[in-house]
């Protein structure tokens, strides 16, 4: 069985069975980052493209997984950056909750509250905080999926949820 | 608020989320489908790294076969001791302890694991994998650690969660799921080499176990309490919608994701006003008694109104085809129904544990 599995282990990821595994909670963490499911579905399509460029990554699935959720964070952050010159350029006077107020129209008021707090946290307490409470990553996953020290994430951690209680404290 | 409170606020809050806006009834777009652009040099530079990829894999090989040579002396001895064992036979699951493996000084308790399914069956994607567990034990890093799954034999991620469990003899049962349903269409194998594992103080595993099991049509129906209709989607597909009665106000259903545990045939009910035998098509959503099930008693309601039990009713038409359609393992949600969140240990409510809590390992810690 094991000696059976091994030559296939040693070839190539197969990147459609990880992608219709993995493409859900890829999209998912995506959303919870840039706050819109069509940039979002943009992002993870982009991350598994990019996976076929790393034969590194694709020796080994869990490698290629974190490889795909690494390239999910940084795209996600590109977004958010093209995103901020748009409006800087364009200084149209739009209400600010322009995306994703659809789709947050069911949430509790509990947890609308939190998201609002959530994305009002700078941008790695934020990333911080979805690998860590979301994804359910460990200190040492964050580190290598940001590509930051284990001491920076729980820095970042720590501070991030400081500011979230003091935000949603208050509330019971 | 306490911090606990707070991470699980922030977990359920970035859960609700995610999922609000990608359903599970999501069907998978196509890789590549909207970038043909892009299609095209993938496949140029696959040709240029299926050299040094090749040239790797044959390493890897023989690395993996010293390895194997290495290690198939001890291991053979090891096997002949096992087959000398009483009861050696049984080819399918469980490896029976025949000595105590290795550390014959200290005194241990064996602890057994019993899968609930069995080889070779085929279920919805919803299906949670059970293992009943038959000593409270402390720790089971290990036995989550040991535990490798695999869908259509690539590696998946997956893991544990304990409950307390009513099965006789078994005080603790672990479920086991990926983050999200099972891919459908897909045959799924789990290994638990587990056998002379600790589990804790005094305690260690005494058997290994394996399943294979497959899954069918991605089949996920939701019952919505405001129009009384359930909708039920296939492979991300529309079936059919059907008008359905829920729970009355004295018992409302249960709201949240549920998974059809057993198909019954024709079983007795009791209801406000009611008391019936003989109720046909009946499919089981929890232990207490939820049931998609023909109640031709209370047409009139079907699509209007409130007025069951706690049950899904139908029409006997409806129940029928959705009897034939459904198997065991297959998701039914209901995001509005009125009463309050089904748990985990009130059936198959895996799905209403949010994957970040459900990392913890629940009653018995995992890591």
């Amino acid at each position: 069985m094991a000696v059976e599995d091994a030559p296939r282990a040693a070839l190539a990821v197969d990147v459609p069975t990880l992608y219709e595994t993995h493409w859900r909670a890829m999209v998912r963490l995506a959303v919870l980052l840039v706050d819109d499911l069509a940039s979002a579905e943009d992002v993870v399509q982009d991350a598994f493209v990019a996976l076929h460029t790393r034969v590194d990554a694709l020796r080994d699935p869990n490698a290629a997984l974190a490889y795909v959720r690494a390239s999910v964070v940084n795209l996600s952050r590109s977004v958010i950056r093209k995103r901020q010159t748009v409006r800087k350029h364009l200084r149209v006077a739009e209400p600010e909750a322009t995306e994703a107020a659809d789709h947050e129209v069911l949430l509790r008021d509990e947890h609308r509250a939190a998201l609002a707090a959530v994305r009002a946290l700078p941008r790695r307490q934020q990333e911080v905080v979805i690998l860590r409470y979301w994804s359910g990553l460990s200190e040492r996953e964050i580190a290598a999926t940001l590509g930051i020290s284990a001491g920076s994430v729980k820095s970042a951690a720590s501070r991030g949820m400081a500011s979230l209680q003091r935000v949603l404290g208050g509330q019971s | 608020m306490n911090d606990d409170r707070l991470e699980r606020l922030v977990a359920g809050a970035l859960e609700e989320k995610a999922r609000a806006a990608v359903g599970d009834d999501r069907a998978v777009p196509q890789l590549d489908a909207h970038t043909s652009h892009r299609a095209v040099t993938g496949r140029r530079r696959r040709t240029a790294w299926l050299a040094p990829l090749a040239a790797a894999a044959a390493v890897v090989v023989v690395a993996l076969g010293l390895v194997f040579a290495f290690r198939s002396a001890p291991s053979k001895d090891h096997q002949q001791r096992v087959a000398a064992g009483p009861s050696a036979g049984a080819p399918a699951t469980a490896t029976p302890l025949s000595t105590a493996p290795s550390t014959p000084a200290v005194a241990t308790t064996p602890v057994h694991v019993k899968l609930k399914f069995s080889d070779g069956s085929t279920f919805g994607v919803g299906i949670p994998v059970i293992a009943y567990v038959s000593r409270r034990i402390t720790d089971a890093s290990g036995f989550a650690r040991a535990t490798t799954v695999t869908v259509n034999g690539q590696p998946a991620q997956g893991a544990w969660y304990f409950e307390n469990s009513a099965e006789p003899g078994y005080p603790l049962e672990a479920h086991f799921r990926m983050p999200d349903y099972w891919p459908a269409h897909s045959k799924i194998h789990l290994d638990l080499p587990v056998r002379g594992m600790a589990a804790g103080r005094g305690l260690a595993f005494d058997d290994s176990l394996t399943l294979d099991f497959s899954t069918g049509a991605a089949n996920v129906a939701t019952v919505d309490d405001l129009t009384h209709k359930m909708t039920l989607l296939s492979d991300g597909r529309l079936v059919g919608t059907y008008p359905v009665s829920l729970g009355g106000t004295s018992t409302p259903t249960s709201r949240g994701t549920k998974v059809i545990m057993e198909k019954g045939a024709s079983i007795c009910m009791r209801g406000p006003g009611y008391y019936e035998c003989g109720v046909k098509y009946t499919q089981r959503l929890t232990y207490g008694g939820e049931y998609l099930h023909a109640a031709p008693w209370n047409t009139s309601n079907l699509g209007r109104l409130d007025s069951s039990n706690g049950c899904t009713n139908l029409s006997i038409t409806d129940a029928a085809m959705l009897y034939k359609t459904l198997q065991i393992g297959d998701v039914v949600t209901y995001p509005n129904a009125r009463g309050p969140m089904m748990q985990l240990a009130q059936g198959y409510g895996d799905w209403n544990v949010a994957w970040s809590q459900w990392l913890s390992g629940g009653a018995v810690r995992t890591s």
